[in-house]
């Protein structure tokens, strides 16, 4: 590598250290933040998106959609209310509903484990269903799946993880969402399983059967029949267009949540939040472009002696040229290193945050398109800021420049 | 064949106002294939405009220069670059050595364009001018002396037919300066390599074989002095 453009090039930048972090410093943020942002809004909203447990719409008492879906498949948000478990019942009766509803399984919430949500449900959510094509919930190790007339308990992997859950351990749950300490059920829970890592919401959760929610002791006992939503898996996605005008236009009781179409409303209300880290992004790229440029710009000043001298040794015009946009180009390629630890960074704390307060697994770590343009964009910026200090370099007049003459 | 011949060479400069200013008028000039020459004369009497010229730097008004038998002033000037790079070596009296780099990369500097980086050589010259224990110290952590020695080894490192001097001992003491004189003229024989050099200094050219007035080369300096 000794010798020619490129060599003089590093040695520069190492003479010149500091600016060359201070720039590729600020070419590592901008690079770092417009991948952040980009890369976590579209992993965002397609893992929440397809992070549905395998169901297509949820029916659940009247309120918000956004509330029945985040509280239902998310288990975030608090319940709206609670419909009668007897609504399988009248679902079954429907002809329309019957034909358009593949399954339809109740799920009831309301209590805790030192803040993990436990929610009742049916053996068929994990004996029956699929929650992603071909994947049906597993129980790690011995364990087996509980039994729906005993007091027994399935823990996600995440919650087991946390709280320290095995199989044969006892707890008894909390009431409310909230875990407060001295808010404890009498009843006593025994773990028969743990479920085994989905990197969906329902690793958060300690699964009961649905009675258990039902008859808890200090629940109201004029609900003791109501859940808080039945999970719905379609038989064709076309039926959302029969249901939701049926239960959301026509009745008054009930609303059904079709999970898709309303994740990405949820998620399109965090537009203008993206455009202005967008924007930030975009100033900082090209303030980036603007500091190569000043770095480089200013050091030639100090460098038309140099570069006098190099011509003096036999170095062409066009080497010196190229010297300058190696320079620019290591700056750079040295921040785009660094952009890319940045953004690891960010990926890694952003993961962390999702999985601890939702279960998602975000893909952040996995190739996107945007990780080959976002650094090809900023080397080009980096080039073409180059390029007025490498005309200069190109255009040094060697005479006038090489010191004192005799 | 002479290793440098020059003929009417002629070179101005734009002035300020009115006509350009010439600074140079040589009518003729010849030098022998590993030959000494020392040329005196006053400060900013226009001799680095003609070291300038000899080494393809700038381009004469008129005139040519043959250096082993091609005409520097017909070559355009990646070829006159390529010519300096292989054929010709230069001592300057500020040294210009390059600041962010060491000794050894700075005599390999002077490879990067001519014959390619060659590491042993270079280590050889440098132990040739007694900095074999500074190779890696930059030049702001050597004394003038050291620095300008470094340069000499620079200006030797493609073994170039022409090495020229512009005041090398401007800035030395008498001391460094009579042993400057002495490394470029010992290095310059061992590596078979002619030596232009111009001073000032009448005791740097009483040194040389054949040393020469620059008024008496240079016709617009003549002119001077007759008027």
């Amino acid at each position: 590598m000794k010798g020619g453009a490129l060599w003089i090039a590093w040695k520069s930048l190492r003479q010149h250290a500091l600016s060359t972090w201070i720039a590729s410093g600020s070419i590592a943020l901008a690079g770092g933040l417009l991948m952040a942002v980009w890369a976590l809004r579209s992993q965002a909203e397609s893992t929440f998106t397809e992070a549905n447990g395998g169901f297509d719409a949820v029916l659940g008492p009247r309120g918000s959609q956004l509330q029945l879906v985040l509280n239902s498949i998310f288990h975030l948000e608090a319940s709206s209310g609670t419909i009668p478990m007897s609504t399988a019942t009248l679902l079954q009766r429907n002809p329309i509903v019957r034909s358009a509803i593949a399954r339809a399984i109740p799920i009831a919430g309301g209590d805790n484990y030192k803040g993990y949500r436990i929610v009742g449900t049916s053996l068929e959510l994990f004996e029956d269903h699929e929650y992603k094509e071909g994947r049906k919930f597993k129980i790690i190790g011995n364990g087996r799946f509980f039994n729906e007339d005993a007091k027994e308990a399935l823990v996600g992997a995440f919650a087991a993880d946390k709280l320290g859950l095995k199989v044969g351990d006892s707890f008894q749950p909390y009431h409310g969402l909230t875990y407060i300490e001295g808010t404890q059920h009498a009843d006593v829970y025994k773990v028969t399983g743990i479920l085994e890592t989905t990197s969906t919401p329902v690793d958060r959760v300690i699964w009961i059967p649905i009675k258990g929610i039902q008859t808890m002791e200090g629940h109201r006992k004029d609900l003791q029949n109501d859940v808080s939503a039945f999970l719905i898996k379609l038989r064709s996605k076309k039926a959302i267009a029969i249901l939701d005008p049926m239960f959301n236009k026509q009745g008054k009781d009930y609303t059904f949540s079709s999970i898709t179409p309303v994740m990405s409303r949820f998620f399109q209300k965090f537009a203008w939040f993206e455009k202005i880290l967008e924007l930030v992004a975009y100033l900082v790229g090209l303030v980036s472009a603007g500091s190569i440029l000043a770095i480089l710009y200013n050091s030639m000043n100090d460098k038309r002696r140099e570069i006098a001298i190099l011509r003096s040794l036999g170095a062409r015009r066009v080497t010196l040229f190229s010297m300058v946009v190696f320079q620019s180009m290591g700056i750079a390629l040295l921040g785009i290193l660094l952009s890319f630890l940045f953004y690891i960074l960010v990926a890694l704390i952003v993961t962390g945050i999702v999985r601890d307060q939702t279960g998602v697994a975000l893909l952040l770590f996995q190739f996107d398109p945007l990780f080959i343009w976002v650094p090809g964009s900023m080397l080009t910026l980096a080039i073409f800021s180059g390029l007025l200090p490498a005309i200069i370099a190109y255009k040094t007049e060697v005479s006038r420049n090489l010191g004192p003459t005799s | 064949m002479a290793l440098l011949e020059i003929q009417n060479l002629s070179k101005s400069y734009p002035a300020p106002a009115g006509p350009d200013t010439q600074v140079l008028d040589v009518p003729a000039f010849e030098m022998d294939t590993g030959s000494r020459v020392a040329i005196h004369g006053e400060s900013g009497s226009g001799k680095t405009t003609f070291l300038h010229l000899v080494a393809g730097i700038l381009r004469p008004d008129r005139g040519t220069i043959f250096l082993e038998g091609q005409d520097l002033t017909q070559l355009p000037e990646s070829n006159r670059d390529r010519l300096r790079a292989t054929s010709i070596g230069y001592v300057f009296q500020t040294f210009n050595l390059l600041q962010g780099f060491t000794c050894l990369e700075n005599v390999m500097l002077g490879m990067s364009f001519g014959s390619g980086v060659n590491e042993s050589r270079a280590r050889e010259l440098l132990e040739k001018v007694d900095l074999a224990d500074r190779l890696s110290y930059r030049p702001s952590q050597l004394s003038v002396g050291q620095q300008q020695r470094v340069a000499v080894a620079r200006a030797l490192a493609n073994k170039p037919k022409l090495v020229l001097a512009d005041e090398p001992t401007g800035n030395l003491d008498p001391k460094n300066s009579r042993a400057a004189i002495d490394l470029i003229q010992q290095l310059c024989d061992e590596e078979g390599s002619g030596l232009m050099l111009v001073s000032h200094d009448l005791k740097v050219v009483d040194s040389f074989p054949n040393q020469l007035s620059w008024a008496s080369l240079n016709r617009v300096i003549s002119k001077e002095t007759r008027t």
